[in-house]
Formats: C-alpha cells, sequence, structure tokens
C-alpha cells in the first residue's frame, strides 16, 4: 500500500500542477479569443467580418489536430518558452496550446448567450465595445464562462495523460505505463479512481462556483462588478506566480544528469545505480519514455544527457534518417529476442501456415525475422541482415504466417497467435522467464547489446564517466543476472 | 421633489422624424418595414404610437435609438440628425436617449443599484456622483430596500420600475419605452403606467410609448400614431383618435370596431332593414348619462335596436359608445336623430355592409394582435 502511495504521490503533483497552469494561461488565451470572435461577428458590437472569419478558421485549425501531433509539432517553441521540450514545464506548453482554441469556443458560446436586449440597452446608453465587453458580456457570461472552464479542466486532465511522451509524467502517464505496460492492475486501478475522484471535485467546485456567482452574491457595494474582478485577477496573479516559479525552478535546478530510459530493465537497473551515485556526487535523473524516438531526440535536442535504451543498429538507423549525430559510450546488456509460445508449446508444434508473431518497427522486424532463420524456420536471401523485411524471406518451408505488430503489444497478443517474438523486456512484464519459457532464444553474440549514448560534446563528461564505471561494475552485474534470472546478460 | 429640471414648453419637438424609411434586405427580397414616416413628439407629453404586430413599431423605436440605420430620413433627437452620426459622436448623442423594454433587460451580474449606476458609469461620471444620483433615484422610484437585491429576487413590476430609473439615469431628453407593459399583469401595468405618468409630470421627461395595449394609450397618453404596415394611419390628440378614428386600423385597435359580419349574420339582409338607419352614438360629458335612448321611444314611432355597447372611462371621464338600428318611419327617423343632438350625443350614420366589406378588405393587411 505504501508502495502504491509513493508511486502515485508525484504524478498526482505532476498532473495538479500541469493541469492547473495550463487551465490559467488557456483561460487567458481562450477569452481574449472568444470576446473577440464575439466582438467581431457581423452584428456584434465592432464588427469586423473579415476578421471574425480569420480567427474563426484558426481556432477550427487549432481544435483539428490532434493533440500528441500538436505536442510534437510545436517542439521548438515549447524549449523556447520552458527552457527545454521536456519534462513538467515543458508539457504545460503543448497544454495550454491545444486547449485555447478549445476554451476559445467554449467561451464564444458562453458570451452568445448573454441577453441581447441587455447589450442593445448598453450600446444606446452611449457604451463603446470595450466598456460592453467590460460591463455586460464578461459579468453576465461569467457563470457559463465558468462552467465551460470546468469542462476545458476535465479535457486537459485527460490530455495531460498524454504528457509522458515528452516526459512529464503525470496519473495518466502512470496508468499507461507502469499500470498497462508493466502489467501492475493495481496501480491501473488506483489511478484511474484517483482521476475520478479529481474530476469529480473538479466538476462539483465549477457548479457549485457558477451558481454562487448566479444567485445572490454577498456583496452589497454599489459596484459589485470591482470586488469580482479584484478576486479573479488576484487568482490570476497567483497562478501566473506558480507557473513562473515552477519553470524557474525547473531551469535553476543544480543541474542532475538526465538519462532517457524504457521503464525495465534499463530504468531498473539505472534505479539499482542510484544511490551509489549520489555517493559519488551524481544527481542521476532517470527520463522515462515509452517509445524509441522521443530518447533519441531528446537527447539530439539537449534535453537528457545521455539515453539507454537501444542497441548499435537501432542507433544507426536512426542516425541516418534523422541527421543526428548520437555517439555509443558503453554497451550495457543483451536482452535477446525470443521465440514465445502462444497457442502452441513447442517449436516442433507448430504446424503449417501457423500465425507468427513480430515486431514492427524496422530493426527488431529485421532482427526478429533474422532470429526465425536462426531457429530454422525459414531463409532468407543471401546479403539482407538487419534490414530485413518479409520481402526477403527466400523460403519459408511451413508457410508461416508474419504478423507484424506494435512492440509493446505483442505480449497481450500471445493468445490470438501460435508464436511470438518478442523483445524481453516486454516478455518480463507478463512474467515470462526467457530461459525457462522461450522457444527459441538469440544467441548471446548477438550485435544488439543495449547500449549507453551520448551526443559528442558529452562524450568527456565527467558524470558520464563515473556512471559508466558504475553500469560495469561487479556489483550491477550481480544485480542483472540475480534480478532477471539470466534474461538480461550484462554485455561485460 | 425637482430630480430634474421641468421646463416644459410643449411646442418644442423633442424627437423628430422627416420621412423615415427603412428596407430590410434577406436573400433576394426585401421588405419595406417603414415607409415615410413622419412624426414630431413635443417636450414634455407622453406620445404613444400603436400598431398590430408587424406593424413596424419596433423597427422605429430601432431607428430613433440608432440600432438601426434608417435608408433614408431624418432621426432628429434634441436636434441632432443621429441617422448621420457614428463613433463617438454618436455615443454622446444616445446618452440623450433613455430606453425602456418590454423583457427589462436588467444584467443579472448586477444588483438594482449598480443596474441603475451602469449608464452613469459608461458616461464616465465620478464615482461619488454616481452614488449621490443612483441614491436620488433609488428614493424617487421608492426601490431603497432592494437597492441590493438582483434582478432575479424582483417581480417583473419591480424589475421595471428599475429599467425605468436606470433608462432615466443619465437624464436623457425622451425615455423610449417598447412594450413596457406587455410581460406583466393587468395590476402591475397600471401601477407602470402610473408611475410613467408621474416621470413625465414630475420629472417633465419626454415619454415615447410604444405599445399594442389600447388600455396604455387610453390611460395615458397624450396624443397617439397609429401604425400600420409601416406608415402612420392616423396621429393626433388621444381622445380625438380613441372617440372617432379615422383609419380601419385605428378602429380595429382601439377595440370598440364593431365586429360587422357579426351583427350582420343577426339583422340578416339589407332589404330586411328598409326602414332602419344604423348609427354609431358616442356619449360624452353630461349626454353620457342620460337616458337617451328611452326619450326616443318615448317621443317617437320608432323603435331601438341596440346592437352593440361599450362603457368606458378616457382620462378620468366617462364615454358611452354604441351601435344602434332605429327602425321607423321618415319622421320618425328624423326626430330620433334631433332627440339625439339636444342631447349632446354625437351621431354618425354608418352602413353595417359596406363597413364589413371594408374591414375585409383591410383585414387582409392586418397580421393579428399580440397576446
Amino acid at each position: 500500500m505504501s508502495d502504491l502511495l509513493k508511486l502515485l504521490w508525484l504524478p498526482t503533483l505532476q498532473t495538479l500542477l500541469m493541469v492547473s497552469v495550463s487551465t490559467a494561461f488557456s483561460a487567458v488565451g481562450g477569452a481574449v479569443f472568444g470576446i473577440l470572435l464575439v466582438v467581431t461577428q457581423p452584428n456584434g458590437v465592432k464588427a469586423a467580418p473579415v476578421l471574425h472569419k480569420a480567427l474563426s478558421a484558426a481556432v477550427n485549425i487549432g481544435r483539428s489536430l490532434p493533440f500528441i501531433i500538436l505536442m510534437v509539432a510545436i517542439t521548438p517553441l515549447t524549449r523556447m518558452i520552458a527552457g527545454s521540450a521536456i519534462g513538467v514545464t515543458a508539457a504545460m506548453v503543448p497544454l495550454t496550446i491545444g486547449a485555447i482554441p478549445f476554451v476559445a469556443r467554449l467561451f464564444e458560446n458562453a458570451l452568445q448567450e448573454v441577453d441581447r436586449g441587455a447589450i442593445e440597452a448598453a450600446q444606446i446608453m452611449g457604451a463603446t465595445p470595450w466598456q460592453i465587453v467590460r460591463k455586460v458580456y464578461l459579468p453576465e457570461a461569467l457563470p457559463a464562462m465558468i462552467r465551460a472552464l470546468t469542462v476545458a479542466t476535465v479535457t486537459l486532465i485527460g490530455y495531460s495523460a498524454m504528457a509522458g511522451a515528452v516526459g512529464g509524467g503525470g496519473l495518466g502517464d502512470l496508468a499507461i505505463r507502469c499500470g498497462y505496460q508493466g502489467f501492475r492492475l493495481d496501480v491501473m486501478i488506483a489511478t484511474v479512481a484517483l482521476m475520478i475522484a479529481l474530476i469529480q471535485i473538479l466538476q462539483w467546485g465549477g457548479d457549485h462556483l457558477a451558481l454562487r456567482i448566479q444567485r445572490g452574491r454577498p456583496i452589497v457595494a454599489l459596484r459589485p462588478g470591482k470586488a469580482l474582478v479584484r478576486w479573479s485577477a488576484a487568482f490570476a496573479v497567483l497562478l501566473l506566480v506558480v507557473g513562473v516559479y515552477c519553470v524557474h525552478s525547473e531551469l535553476h535546478r543544480p543541474k542532475p544528469l538526465r538519462v532517457g530510459v524504457n521503464p525495465i530493465p534499463h530504468g531498473e537497473i539505472l534505479q539499482f545505480l542510484q544511490p551509489e551515485l549520489k555517493r559519488q556526487g551524481v544527481d542521476l535523473q532517470i527520463v522515462y519514455f515509452t517509445d524509441y524516438v522521443q530518447p533519441n531526440l531528446a537527447l539530439a535536442a539537449g534535453d537528457l544527457d545521455a539515453n539507454y535504451f537501444q542497441h548499435c543498429p537501432f542507433l544507426e538507423i536512426f542516425n541516418r534518417n534523422h541527421g543526428t549525430h548520437i555517439v555509443a559510450v558503453a554497451n550495457v546488456h543483451i536482452e535477446p529476442l525470443g521465440l514465445y509460445p502462444g497457442r502452441v508449446r513447442s517449436l516442433a508444434a507448430l504446424a503449417d501456415g501457423a500465425q507468427i508473431g513480430v515486431p514492427n518497427d524496422p530493426v527488431n522486424l529485421g532482427r526478429a525475422l533474422m532470429v526465425l532463420q536462426s531457429a530454422g524456420l525459414l531463409k532468407l536471401r543471401a546479403g539482407v541482415s538487419i534490414n530485413a523485411t518479409q520481402q526477403d524471406i527466400a523460403e519459408n518451408p511451413k508457410h508461416l504466417h508474419i504478423r507484424e505488430l506494435e512492440a509493446a503489444q505483442l505480449p497481450r497478443s500471445l493468445p490470438d497467435l501460435d508464436a511470438a517474438i518478442i523483445n524481453t523486456n516486454y516478455a518480463l512484464t507478463i512474467g515470462l522467464a526467457p530461459l525457462h519459457d522461450a522457444l527459441y532464444l538469440e544467441h548471446s553474440d548477438s550485435p544488439y547489446a543495449n547500449l549507453l549514448a551520448t551526443t559528442p560534446d558529452k562524450v568527456h563528461d565527467p558524470r558520464l564517466a563515473k556512471l559508466i564505471v558504475a553500469l560495469h561494475s561487479e556489483a550491477t552485474r550481480q544485480f542483472i543476472l540475480n534480478k532477471y534470472k539470466g534474461a538480461v546478460l550484462p554485455a561485460m | 421633489m425637482t430630480l430634474q429640471q421641468i421646463a416644459v414648453d410643449t411646442e418644442e419637438p423633442v424627437v423628430t422624424l422627416h420621412s423615415v424609411s427603412k428596407l430590410y434586405q434577406s436573400g433576394g427580397s426585401t421588405r419595406q418595414a417603414l415607409k415615410q414616416v413622419n412624426l414630431t413628439v413635443r417636450r414634455g407629453t407622453i406620445q404613444g404610437i400603436i400598431g398590430f404586430s408587424g406593424a413596424g413599431k419596433s423597427t422605429l423605436l430601432r431607428c430613433i435609438s440608432r440600432l438601426e440605420t434608417p435608408n433614408e430620413g431624418q432621426v432628429l433627437v434634441d436636434g441632432a440628425d443621429l441617422a448621420q452620426m457614428t463613433g463617438e459622436q454618436l455615443r454622446s448623442a444616445r446618452r440623450r436617449i433613455g430606453v425602456v423594454f418590454q423583457q427589462f433587460h436588467l444584467l443579472q451580474s448586477r444588483t438594482v443599484a449598480g443596474n441603475i449606476a451602469l449608464p452613469l458609469e459608461i458616461a464616465g461620471v465620478s464615482d461619488s456622483a454616481i452614488h449621490e444620483r443612483v441614491k436620488e433615484l433609488l428614493c424617487w422610484f421608492g426601490l431603497e430596500e432592494h437597492a441590493a437585491h438582483y434582478p432575479s429576487q424582483l417581480s417583473g413590476g419591480q424589475q421595471q420600475r428599475v429599467a425605468i430609473a436606470r433608462a432615466l439615469a443619465a437624464k436623457p431628453a425622451v425615455l423610449l419605452s417598447d412594450e413596457p407593459t406587455s410581460a406583466l399583469d393587468s395590476e402591475t401595468t397600471s401601477v407602470v403606467l402610473e408611475l410613467l405618468r408621474r416621470v413625465r409630470d414630475e420629472l417633465g421627461v419626454t415619454i415615447l410609448l410604444i405599445t399594442h395595449e389600447i388600455q396604455a394609450v387610453r390611460s395615458i397618453c397624450d396624443r397617439v400614431a397609429v401604425l400600420e404596415a409601416g406608415r402612420i394611419v392616423e396621429e393626433g390628440p388621444v381622445d380625438q383618435v380613441f372617440l372617432r378614428p379615422q383609419s380601419s386600423a385605428a378602429r380595429r385597435l382601439i377595440g370598440n370596431a364593431v365586429d360587422f359580419s357579426h351583427v350582420i349574420s343577426y339583422i340578416g339582409t339589407p332589404t330586411e332593414h328598409a326602414n332602419s338607419i344604423f348609427c354609431r352614438l358616442l356619449f360624452r360629458g353630461p349626454g353620457a348619462t342620460s337616458p337617451v335612448l328611452s326619450e326616443i321611444t318615448r317621443r317617437t314611432h320608432a323603435r331601438v335596436n341596440i346592437l352593440n355597447a361599450e362603457i368606458g372611462k378616457l382620462d378620468q371621464s366617462a364615454y358611452g359608445l354604441m351601435l344602434v338600428e332605429i327602425c321607423g318611419d321618415r319622421d320618425a327617423r328624423d326626430s330620433s336623430l334631433r332627440i339625439l343632438a339636444e342631447c349632446n350625443v354625437e351621431a354618425d350614420l354608418v352602413d353595417p355592409w359596406k363597413e364589413l366589406a371594408e374591414d375585409n378588405g383591410a383585414g387582409s393587411e392586418k397580421q393579428g394582435i399580440e397576446a
């Protein structure tokens, strides 16, 4: 239980921080766009049909971008604003920008609901457009705007689950990474329960506040609007301070050694090293990624000092495709690919036309086909190796159906396949013991050792040298052998 | 109480409309909402504008407040032509106009005091002056105890009182009232109308009252204009228009128009009434209370048949309107008319069958009375 609490504590804070700061900023941005949309409409108080159309189109475009795409697309902007493209602060930027068009539309609808007659009354009183916005539109629409913002905040909690892709953490990320991919049902349930509670509280709070504003407000002043303006301004300033503090603290923290990893076994191995490195004065910060592209992009962009999740063939292809200059500095371990049983229990039982699952990313696909070749199940054309695809299969005596699937999905798909080539890290998550359970295991002399990589400018970082020494220490060797029962082998 | 200097020079116009026309265009079709409307509203009077829905009343009011721009004509408010103005000039000219609506249109986010303060805030009046003025108005309108209440806590009549106070806050020259009592029950209606009368009498504010309710016009207006299909078909002092309506629209609006189709359904054809005359009788002043009809039957051989009758009050005095058939020989009929004249009863001869034909002709333009 206390383990669960410890797991949940930080992600909860991360979610709260990401959501509250991005809500505050998107409320301000959304209000600006929402007001402009309403006042510039053809029968608005400051009609400007061309501007209105342009704004409306901009908002529609913003709303049609899938959030995950937006997050990646605005990386340079994020880096400019938050100083880094990964981490909690960095996640706030796409969250805010993604939410602004949504909030703008919601606010626009809330403002449209304001009694048209009250606006005309103010016009006849000789009010300027800005006076109408300040004295009629905003105070009259406030309850509806608060309700709209509640809806937006709930949506932002949903978006924040994707912040894990840029190392922002949060509850959603925990549910995916630890709960789903790590097969921790308790974590998944706890996270979902926490999210439900969070959203309930938020919705209740929003409704309650809107209702209070709508019904008799207790202020007996001649101009109650002023008190309201003061309070909301104070609230906005408070949130702004929190946001700035958050950016500030992330920028001025004593520099940790940031290493991007996949959670298992890379993350676990580094966790084992953390206390030892701390004694040596190295603040090792482990940044978790659940995919194979972001850790390299983040490293190339300088958001990471090193990463540890890939092998040499993958790195070479990546460098070639992305024009990056990431270099390997140390081999750490080998995770042999294994052919694991699905519906069949032995290699010999594989029938004609059996369904074999393989990872669908180019590197693992080629490697998987090579494993199937060395297992004697098929033959590849002469000369092809790590780049092999299904087109390169020269002989397939058993007419195997090769099914390409997302690497992380393969363990869950085993019941639907006769057997599958699975990366060891994913095999471990469902409790498969490679040496014991695999029908066939990749040889340990494979070129696919997982390595520690960095950029050329950081190769001589003394902290990195300390990390390498720790990775190759006898203690680490023993840890790896004991923990993974030979399924993960130290590379040295 | 002198909230405003009472400067009643009833000859001086506050609002003048010179051949104002307004066209609405939607798609390919155009609709002329106002046709060459001329109207002069004199200072310190209550000018009624009455018409069926769709007659153009609201358009007329929107043209005066410049929520709509007329296609032609002049709209002079206190001598300034709003139709030609834009920007800051228009905004400051608009402050000479106060408006009251059927649905009140108060700000739900402000208290009563806050609502009354709104026009003053907009005009950039200092906080202390606003405070003074709002207190004054709250007191005059008897709203002190509601100062801190929100509109949703008030009854319709109270809300309309707040709306009137708000409209008067910036001391406008004219108060435009668009169906101010149409959302209220009859008892509250008379309270609000009485309040408008006090606004004219005690504050000297000129009022333009737009309504479809004849009752409202009858009880407080000095003059009334009848609007039909975008035109002013009749205009004059209320008693004149009311008692001797010249247009069929006025008669139908006033409601003392006799339903001739109903009358004819029981009197039959003209040939059955060859010896009859039909009279519209108007009793006013002393004649209204004397037993004129029994006088006729006592002194002549004529028989009198009452087809339609109404007794009411107009500007505090009683009146009676009646449609009668006087049946008898020529002498009897003539002496009957003489007796009516002796008793100061105004009698107009009418031909029910002709009236019916006229009504049917006009009725095709009529678009029904609002609920």
